[in-house]
């Protein structure tokens, strides 16, 4: 029974779109950026894309031949591997390798110790990174929260220098305008030890969107452009709601974040030829009974799942969600809108996966969602193992020996093997004499403790004084 | 995908193997005679040894058989077990039932709920006949639950004899 090339391994793999409808999304997008263009609010861009071959009217709205946009799709990288505060590498943004981290920029927190709904301040924010460097399958931060103890115009540079302390991880981060990414960049320069190191070591990316439908704003494209200078990634995701800032149906929005991606991506490429861009878009609708954006609806699996495929499809790194929730509280309906969110994220394969621990449409964030999260990625991780199937897994032999009516609890192969299961930190599998006898913990109540726990206990690695000291310099200029 | 037709197949001539070298122990008597007399060998006491081609055989009449429809009580066909038709249904025979909780639990637990002695333990008792019945009454009311499966094992319902579960669920 020997076969050559057999497969032991196979990953449960899921596949919604066929060759033909990515290719009909693809044209669709060609098409709208031919015939009904992109309307680009930034001088530069606008003289790059005339110049390129693109037609301006109108004053700003652009129209695109083919072949710029296929000039653009194929000249950034396939992958961009994602360094640590170390340098040493963290994430490889690749083929159908996921990474988990947390949304951006939430309002609110569910207070760990009260169980309040409350505004975020410096110090939650301090505690949620900790808790993500602790967790060791939340892979990268973003900034969670808003410090409502911070002067407006400070939020990101605020955000940006406390992920940095905190934290060793991969950042994703939002800002606000061309000179607040410039001292993000500044920033996270001083702490990689210089801007080609930072370059090297592509220890940020920055999130961005285009101003759906159809524009991109000054701002987003000034920030896309600087990104692209240093040769630092980006990802520049579409959020429209299906019904609202998109046309109704599925296959329309994500027609139209694709040309909005695409524009985004002639202008990032002639700006900087290679640079790293991660495709993605958060395709939502609004609930018209609830009016509220959703963020764990079937559909936005779905139009996550084809942006990935898309975005493979491109051979771009991608981008996703998972781990959120339209639950107000960390409760059943938050419990399993994280599951299958994070289930999902492993099947579609989308390599950075973002907003975990949003609660509420993304105005709240749990810090329990979080944990949660990081304990559901490692359940999915064993399910993508799949089943082994060879020589050595069948064990025939072992069968045998056994046989009809015996037993494998001391077999030798038992033994060896019993802990090749998953185990789970949090979920619970006691007998009830023993769950009594521990508590008769809920989920919930597991997760609250756990999160005290890590915020009491974890110290992350700190970050170098002088490198903490640059940091501190470049911030107390944005506020002079 | 998580199976390919290759490994299906390893899988399958393992399972034959096993069947055909090992055998397995079968205490039906009939059963036994039967397997004899199609061509199985048998072993020492239970054991049975059955060759591959009995079970090519017996697949091949399975897979010639129609597909196999489900009817509900009033005759109507509602679970054509056809492939990647999927269908949901209960559990058999559980021994206890968590009742839901009366009067419900406010939505946020907040803070009580979280250091509280009686942690997450609600209500924990053997299952009621009335149980049993709300079980099967619920069951009837959800369109996406298709059939049901027992659920419950009863052996409380003081002074009335007990019931086989297969009455319940008729009934």
């Amino acid at each position: 029974m020997k076969t050559v090339n057999s497969v032991v391994f196979s990953s449960p793999q899921f596949a919604l779109l066929s060759d033909t409808q990515l290719l009909d999304l693809h044209l669709g997008a060609l098409e709208v950026l031919r015939h009904t263009g992109i309307r680009f609010h930034h001088t530069e861009a606008l003289d790059m894309l005339k110049e390129a071959g693109a037609f301006v009217s109108d004053g700003n709205l652009v129209r695109f031949p083919a072949r710029l946009v296929e000039d653009a799709v194929a000249s950034p990288p396939g992958r961009i591997v994602m360094c640590d505060r170390d340098g040493e590498p963290a994430m490889f943004l690749e083929g159908t390798k996921v990474y988990f981290g947390t949304g951006s920029d939430c309002l609110n927190l569910l207070d760990p110790e009260t169980g309040k709904h409350r505004k975020f301040i410096q110090a939650d924010l301090i505690n949620a990174y900790r808790l993500c460097d602790a967790l060791p399958n939340i892979h990268f931060v973003m900034s969670i929260g808003i410090p409502s103890d911070a002067a407006p115009a400070l939020i990101y540079d605020v955000q940006m220098a406390l992920m940095l302390e905190h934290t060793t991880k991969p950042i994703v981060f939002v800002t606000d305008d061309k000179a607040s990414c410039q001292r993000a960049i500044d920033m996270a320069a001083a702490v990689a030890g210089g801007y080609e190191a930072l370059t090297e070591q592509q220890h940020i990316l920055l999130y961005s969107e285009p101003s759906s439908p159809l524009q991109q704003s000054e701002t987003a494209v000034d920030k896309l452009l600087l990104m692209a200078e240093y040769q630092l990634p980006v990802v520049h995701s579409p959020g429209p709601l299906m019904g609202g800032t998109a046309p109704i149906t599925m296959a329309s929005g994500l027609v139209m974040s694709l040309a909005e991606i695409l524009s985004a991506l002639v202008v990032h490429q002639l700006k900087c030829t290679g640079a790293p861009f991660v495709f993605g878009a958060g395709l939502h609708h609004m609930d018209m009974g609830a009016a509220q954006i959703c963020y764990a609806s079937p559909e936005f699996q779905l139009t996550k799942a084809a942006i990935a495929e898309l975005g493979r499809w491109y051979g771009l790194p991608t981008w996703g969600y998972a781990g959120c929730s339209d639950a107000k509280v960390m409760d059943e309906q938050a419990a399993l809108e994280a599951m299958l969110s994070v289930l999902m994220a492993k099947f579609s394969g989308a390599n950075l996966i973002h907003d975990v621990g949003y609660m509420e449409s993304g105005l709240t964030t749990s810090y329990e969602m979080i944990v949660l999260t990081d304990e559901l990625v490692a359940l999915t991780d064993h399910i993508m193992k799949g089943i082994e199937v060879s020589d050595d897994t069948l064990m025939l032999d072992e069968l045998d020996k056994v046989g009809p009516g015996g037993h494998f609890l001391d077999t030798e192969q038992t033994l060896k093997r019993f802990r090749d299961f998953w185990f789970p930190s949090i979920l619970d599998r006691k007998r009830r004499p023993q769950w009594l006898e521990a508590g008769a913990t809920t989920l919930g109540q597991r997760l609250n403790a756990r999160v005290k726990e890590i915020i009491k206990e974890h110290q992350p690695e700190p970050l170098d004084p002088d490198k903490k000291q640059k940091v501190q310099e470049i911030l107390a200029q944005a506020d002079g | 995908m998580m199976m390919n037709q290759a490994r299906i197949e390893q899988l399958h001539d393992a399972a034959t193997e096993i069947l055909q070298e090992t055998g397995l122990n079968v205490h039906h008597p009939e059963m036994r005679r039967k397997l004899g007399d199609t061509g199985a060998k048998l072993g020492e006491g239970p054991r049975v040894y059955i060759p591959a081609e009995i079970v090519e055989q017996a697949l091949s009449t399975a897979k010639h058989q129609e597909e196999i429809v489900v009817h509900n009580r009033l005759g109507e066909p509602v679970m054509p077990l056809g492939p990647h038709q999927i269908y949901f249904g209960t559990g058999s025979d559980c021994l206890n039932f968590s009742p839901p909780p009366s009067p419900p639990k406010p939505a946020l637990s907040k803070v009580e709920g979280l250091g509280g002695k009686k942690g997450g333990a609600g209500e924990h008792r053997e299952f009621t006949q009335a149980d049993i019945v709300n079980g099967y009454s619920l069951c009837d009311s959800l369109p996406d639950i298709y059939f049901v499966m027992s659920i419950g094992i009863s052996t409380v319902l003081p002074g009335a004899s007990k019931v086989p579960a297969i009455a319940r669920v008729l009934g």
